[in-house]
C-alpha cells in the first residue's frame, strides 16, 4: 500500500481506453463498476473530441455483486455490439472488476459474435496505464493483423499515437511532413 | 414571479426506472469539495490507481502540494493477505499524522476494490482512533462506485459522523449539508435575525466545532441527497424538518418558514427579516427569467439535484422540463418537491445512457444538463449543454444565490446565441 497524492499514470485499463479512442471501428467493453466511466470525461474535456470514447461500461453496483454480474456483462456486451457495430472489440476488467474474475473474454466469446474479439488482461494492482496501452495494442496486431501485398508505391506504418498521448498529435503531423518530404 | 404551473404536481408522475450504463461519478468525488468544507480533515481513500487517478482527473487543478486527501494505492501483495493490509494501513496512517499536526479528523474512505476485498475499515478506524486520541479521530465511510453515487459519497460522510457527534438535550436547529461559508453565514444571519437559535451546522468547518444532537435536536436538510445522514439523526432522536430544498425564492421562502414553524418563531417576524433578500432575488431572478422563459429542459442523472432545480426552473423561471432523471429519488425527502413540480416532464431513475441519449436526442431540448463525459459530444451534435457538477461546485442556495443559479442555466443559452450557432 503506498500512499498517493498524485500519480503521472493511470491504471492500465486507461491505457486500453486510449488505444481503442485513437482507433475507428473498434469498441471496448469494460468490466466495471459504477463510477469508472469518470475516465470518459478525459477524452471529451481535456482533448475536447466531439464523441464519446468507444467504450461500454457495464457499471455494476453492490446490489449485483450478490447475483450474476457475469450475465451483466454478457448483456452488456451483446447490447454494446448491436448498438453500435463495431468491426472488432476490445474486452476486459477494470481493478475492481478483475477482483470479481468473471472472465470477460470467455463470456463475450462464448456470445459467438460475428466479429473478433480480442481478450485483454491488464493486471491492475501490477501494472500501470502506459504498460496498459502497449499491452492493447500488442494484442490487437496479434489478434487482427493479416498478411497482405505490398502496395506497389513506398508506404509508412506510424505505430504507437493514441488518444491523450503528449504531443502524439503534432508528432504524427512532423513525422508525415518529414515523411512527404523525401 | 412565474405564476404560470400547472393545478397538479408530479406526485403521481409514475418513474421510468432504467438498468444500462451509468454515466455517473462515484461517491469518492465528494472528497473534493468535503476536504475544502472542512478544514482540519484529511481523507485517505484506501484503493486502487482507477480511485488515485479519478481523484487527480476530478480535483484537477486542485491538487496543490500536500492537499487533504489522498490515495492509500493496493498493491499484489495488500490483496494476498489481509492482515498485511491492515498493517501497511497503519503505517501509512503514522506516517501521514506525524508529519500533518494541523490534521484533527481523518477519514479512511471505502472504495471499489477495498469493499469487494472486503477490507474492514470500519474496524481499522476504531483500532486507529485509540491509537491517535485524543488529538485525531478516525471515522470510516465508503464512497465507492458501488455502494454510492455522486453525492451520495456526502451523505455517507456525513452519515458516519452523526453516531460520534456528543449527546445534547438543548433544543437546537441544525443545519445538514456541506455549503458553501459564504452560503453558511448568509442562512445563519437569516437565522439570527429572527430570533431563531442556537443553530449548529454539520459537518463543521472545524472538528472542535462539531454539533451535539439528541431529542430536542431540530434538524434541517439543505441538500437532496443526505437519505442515510437523515437516517442516523433519526436513530440519535433528533426530529426533521420537513420542507422544499432552498434553490430559489419558493425553495428558501418555504424551507425558512418550515425552520421558524418549528421554533416557534411567527410567520410575521421572519418575512420581515426576509423581505428585502427576498425582494431582491425576486427582482434579479425575474431578469434571468426572460432568457428562460418557454425553454425546455433536460436533466441527466447526476446529483439528486434534478428534481428541486427543475421545480425552480419550471415555477420561477418559466422553463418547461421534459425529462427530469435522478439517480435516486427518496420518495420522503423529495414529497414536498414532487408536490411542486408541475406535472409534465418524463421522470426517471437509474439510467441506462445510451437509451436517455435516444430520447433526449428525439426530443432536441433548448438545454441539456449532463456530466462532463456526455457535455462536448452533445455540444457536436448542435445541443446546447450545461455542466452539472457546477451545480454542485457553485453557491447556489438561498435567495443571494437564486439569480446566479437561474444563471448557471441561461449563460449556455446565450453563449450559443453570440456564437451564432
Amino acid at each position: 500500500m503506498k500512499l498517493a497524492v498524485w500519480t503521472y499514470e493511470g491504471p492500465p485499463h486507461v491505457g486500453a481506453m486510449r488505444v481503442a479512442t485513437g482507433m475507428e471501428g473498434l469498441h471496448y467493453v469494460l468490466h466495471a463498476p459504477q463510477g469508472d466511466t469518470y475516465a470518459d470525461l478525459l477524452f471529451t474535456m481535456i482533448e475536447r473530441r466531439n464523441h464519446r470514447p468507444p467504450v461500454t461500461y457495464t457499471t455494476f453496483q453492490a446490489r449485483d455483486l450478490g447475483e450474476d454480474t457475469a450475465t451483466i456483462f454478457k448483456d452488456t456486451c451483446a447490447e454494446a455490439v448491436e448498438r453500435f457495430k463495431p468491426e472488432a472489440i476490445i474486452v476486459g476488467a477494470s481493478c475492481t472488476a478483475e477482483l470479481i474474475q468473471d472472465d470477460p473474454g470467455g463470456l463475450a466469446e462464448a456470445l459467438n459474435l460475428d466479429i473478433p474479439v480480442v481478450p485483454l488482461e491488464l493486471p491492475s494492482y501490477q501494472r500501470k496505464e502506459s504498460w496498459g496501452a502497449g499491452e492493447t495494442f500488442y494484442q490487437i496486431v496479434r489478434g487482427l493483423t493479416r498478411p497482405c501485398a505490398r502496395t506497389d508505391e513506398v508506404s509508412c506504418n506510424i505505430l504507437g499515437p493514441t488518444a491523450l498521448g503528449f504531443r502524439h498529435r503534432d508528432d504524427v503531423t512532423e513525422i508525415m511532413r518529414l515523411l512527404e518530404g523525401l | 414571479m412565474n405564476q404560470r404551473f400547472a393545478p397538479s404536481g408530479c406526485q403521481a408522475t409514475p418513474i421510468l426506472k432504467e438498468r444500462g450504463q451509468r454515466e455517473v461519478f462515484c461517491g469518492l468525488t465528494g472528497i473534493i469539495w468535503l476536504h475544502r468544507k472542512m478544514q482540519d480533515a484529511f481523507f485517505l481513500v484506501v484503493g486502487s490507481r482507477t480511485c488515485a487517478h479519478l481523484l487527480q482527473s476530478a480535483a484537477g487543478v486542485m491538487i496543490f502540494a500536500e492537499p487533504r486527501f489522498g490515495t492509500a494505492i493496493m498493491e499484489e501483495k495488500d490483496l494476498a493477505g489481509l492482515a498485511d493490509a491492515n498493517e501497511e494501513l497503519d503505517r501509512e496512517v503514522a506516517r501521514l499524522l506525524s508529519r500533518r499536526p494541523d490534521i484533527r479528523q481523518l477519514f479512511l474512505v471505502g472504495s471499489c476494490p477495498s469493499e469487494v476485498i472486503k477490507l474492514d475499515l470500519s474496524r481499522a478506524a476504531e483500532r486507529l482512533t485509540k491509537t491517535h486520541a485524543p488529538h485525531v479521530r478516525v471515522l470510516n465511510y465508503s464512497g465507492s462506485g458501488i455502494e454510492t453515487t455522486f453525492t451520495e459519497g456526502e451523505d455517507a460522510c456525513l452519515a458516519a459522523m452523526v453516531p460520534e457527534l456528543a449527546a445534547t438535550d438543548a433544543k437546537e436547529l441544525l443545519l445538514v449539508g456541506a455549503l458553501p461559508d459564504v452560503v453558511e453565514d448568509q442562512f445563519l444571519r437569516l437565522f439570527r435575525e429572527m430570533g431563531l437559535g442556537p443553530v449548529r451546522c454539520l459537518p463543521a468547518r472545524r472538528a472542535d466545532d462539531a454539533p451535539g444532537v439528541g431529542p430536542n435536536t431540530h434538524y434541517l436538510l439543505a441538500q437532496p441527497f443526505l437519505g442515510a445522514t437523515a437516517l442516523e439523526l433519526d436513530r440519535r432522536g433528533a426530529q426533521r424538518i420537513a420542507a422544499p430544498f432552498p434553490f430559489g425564492v419558493e425553495g428558501t421562502t418555504a424551507w425558512l418558514h418550515a425552520a421558524a414553524a418549528a421554533f416557534g418563531i411567527p410567520r410575521e417576524k421572519v418575512d420581515e427579516v426576509i423581505a428585502a433578500p427576498r425582494a431582491r432575488a425576486e427582482h434579479a431572478v425575474e431578469k434571468v427569467a426572460e432568457r428562460l422563459e418557454g425553454q425546455s429542459i433536460f436533466f441527466f442523472p447526476d446529483s439528486q439535484m434534478e428534481i428541486p432545480l427543475a421545480r425552480f426552473l419550471a415555477r420561477e423561471c418559466g422553463m418547461e422540463p421534459i425529462e427530469v432523471g435522478t439517480p435516486y429519488l427518496h420518495g420522503e425527502l423529495m414529497a414536498p418537491e414532487l408536490e411542486l413540480l408541475p406535472s409534465g416532464p418524463q421522470l426517471s431513475e437509474g439510467q441506462d445512457v445510451d437509451k436517455q441519449l435516444d430520447r433526449c436526442r428525439a426530443v432536441q431540448p433548448d438545454l441539456t444538463v449532463c456530466g462532463l463525459g456526455l457535455a462536448n459530444p452533445l455540444e457536436a451534435e448542435g445541443l446546447s449543454t450545461k455542466w452539472a457538477i457546477e451545480l454542485v461546485f457553485t453557491p447556489v442556495h438561498g435567495f443571494e444565490q437564486a439569480a446566479d443559479l437561474a444563471e448557471l442555466f441561461a449563460r449556455p443559452l446565450r453563449r450559443r446565441e453570440r456564437l451564432a450557432l
